[in-house]
């Protein structure tokens, strides 16, 4: 099995491969707008993973024909009102720049809009215009396809049941090291304030959110990760557990005397803490 | 009535005002810099606007939560973009070579950031940035892309000024996450549930990392114990809900004076009210805490408002 290290070296590999595809596609090609097809594969392998690369090549597709059949209508607007460029450019400059944190269809919708109407066909005449769209709109189906394939048809085995990704040892050292320090935080014998507490969970959380977009990648992704799924809902269980345990004993050790604090939270050694969050 | 329930629905989509702020800077920046470009003119304005300006965009992302480090960010952001944009432009008329030149490149910086997998997103901006200079640039005359580079930086360094004069908006970021952890430890309430506990805890991790982007240390300093104080009453509603099973009707009294504060932060001015204080034992902590976090918000609003 793969170690976490050499999954990474292979996708760089892959993500490489694509992005030589797409440009030899440009270099070699005599379409007009080949340029937009690594620019696509540049886009959807943003994210890197290969299942979140696919979900977002789907949402690229939609917004990108969304994006382009809105931006005719603003074609008509802007080309008998020329003045209307520069509000219209700043609102939509807002907008673009409000979608950056939501769902990505609606931000490259927005994108092509403006990419449209800054770029290139601003003076073009009514035919000429829907021919950009139709060459646009096939280069990037070009990109997507190009992605598609290789996730598909050449990196689908590369990544099978990638539990590596999960990173075992870590999450084990990091919950025997939130239970080291509420322990300590326990008999420390001194008043215990938030930020210590908060200290404590803070990598659970962060920890639960990244194995929450790893999930998302696994059931995005063309390849079998059954047996990921499964190390990453157990961790999230363990994880979550721990969590509770600690925030429910959190107030506990915030009120009141420090010595009451170590009678009162359940006994803090090393075997409860084997018992409770063993497999 | 409008307003209100419009920004109600904002919230939905953009509940910390992150969404908004880079959004207000991006629209600043784009009149900043179309007044720049009306003096100086640059080769294909569009491309020479839109590179100076994603940098400053990027570092406004949430998980860049300190001054310095936006303007690291920044300053990295334009020297990387210089040196594709230098590769790119400069090889594209080889054919060959320019797949292998972009290919090499982009392995280099995937390979280099191997330890930060989370990076490669700006990574991929960064490149693809540079892929839709080609529109524009693809002359392959060093003289020429000299100038446009030398344009580049001249507007990076606009668009950083402008950065640095935008007002300091970022309190809203603190204000709406309290806002955001004020109704769920209210939800909690009505629900008898902890299970939000860990979108308050999300939530307050937020309005955390945000205090280091408020203007003036004082004010800092009532925020983060206000912060303090309403994580304090994490820890404590999730005792009073799981552990000790306290009745509704305590919870309530609880709920009601969270409710006040809620208000009072929603428009951002002070509130003068004795909460009738529960003899019940439950609500010891509420009866110590509640006055604090009240005092703590009154004395901010003085601070700002001096």
């Amino acid at each position: 099995m793969r170690t976490r290290e050499q999954l990474i070296h292979l996708r760089i590999i892959h993500v490489v491969a694509m992005l030589a595809t797409a440009l030899f596609i440009y270099q070699f090609s005599q379409w007009d707008d080949a340029l937009w097809i690594p620019i696509t594969v540049l886009a959807i392998i943003g994210p890197f993973s290969p299942g979140l690369s696919i979900n977002k090549a789907q949402q690229r597709v939609l917004g990108s024909i969304a994006g382009l059949l809105l931006s005719l209508i603003f074609w008509l607007v802007i080309h008998y009102n020329y003045n209307l460029l520069v509000p219209l450019a700043v609102v939509l400059i807002y907008c673009v720049a409000y979608t950056l944190l939501q769902e990505y269809t609606f931000f490259i919708m927005l994108v092509t809009i403006m990419l449209c109407i800054n770029f290139d066909y601003m003076n073009l005449f009514f035919n000429n215009e829907i021919f950009y769209l139709i060459s646009r709109g096939l280069c990037v189906l070009t990109g997507v396809i190009i992605c598609q394939f290789y996730e598909y048809c050449v990196f689908k085995s590369s990544y099978t049941n990638a539990t590596s990704l999960v990173q075992k040892e870590r999450l084990d050292a990091l919950i025997v090291a939130a239970w080291q320090q509420v322990s300590s935080l326990a008999s420390s014998g001194r008043p215990v304030v938030v930020a210590e507490l908060n200290q404590c969970l803070t990598p659970l959380v962060n920890s639960l959110t990244g194995l929450q977009q790893l999930k998302e990648s696994c059931q995005h992704s063309y390849s079998e990760q059954g047996e990921t799924l499964i190390l990453i809902e157990h961790y999230q269980e363990k994880l979550t557990s721990i969590y509770k345990w600690i925030s429910l004993q959190g107030f506990n050790l915030l009120q009141s005397e420090p010595q009451q604090d170590i009678s009162q939270v359940v006994e803090l050694d090393e075997d409860s803490l084997e018992q409770k969050f063993s497999d | 009535m409008f307003i209100y329930k419009l920004s109600s629905w904002v919230d939905r989509y953009d509940p910390f005002w992150y969404g908004r702020l880079i959004a207000l800077k991006a629209a600043y920046l784009a009149i900043g810099l179309f007044i720049a470009n009306l003096i100086l003119q640059p080769p294909l304005p569009t491309l020479v606007m839109l590179f100076s300006a994603v940098g400053v965009l990027i570092a406004e992302l949430p998980a860049i939560n300190d001054l310095n480090k936006k303007d690291n960010i920044y300053l990295a952001y334009v020297i990387l973009i210089c040196l594709t944009i230098t590769i790119f432009s400069s090889s594209v008329y080889l054919k060959g070579w320019f797949i292998l030149a972009v290919s090499a490149w982009a392995y280099v910086l995937y390979f280099a950031l191997r330890k930060k997998p989370e990076l490669y997103a700006l990574v991929s901006a960064v490149l693809m940035l540079s892929m839709i200079s080609l529109e524009g640039y693809n002359s392959g005359n060093f003289f020429s892309i000299l100038n446009t580079l030398f344009f580049i930086l001249e507007f990076s360094l606009i668009a950083f000024w402008l950065h640095k004069f935008f007002p300091f908006l970022y309190s809203r970021i603190w204000l709406s996450s309290i806002l955001r952890s004020l109704e769920t430890l209210q939800n909690m309430l009505t629900e008898l549930s902890i299970a939000d506990s860990q979108k308050l805890f999300r939530q307050l991790q937020v309005a955390e990392s945000s205090l280091n982007l408020l203007v003036k240390q004082s004010y800092r300093q009532e925020a983060r114990l206000i912060t303090d104080l309403l994580s304090h009453y994490h820890y404590y509603l999730n005792d009073l809900l799981e552990n000790k099973l306290t009745p509704a009707r305590e919870l309530d009294l609880i709920g009601a004076d969270l409710l006040r504060l809620e208000h009072a932060v929603r428009k951002q001015s002070e509130f003068y009210y004795s909460p009738n204080l529960s003899p019940a034992l439950d609500l010891t902590t509420h009866n110590q805490i509640y006055p604090q976090l009240q005092a703590s918000w009154n004395k901010l609003c003085a601070l700002v408002n001096s």
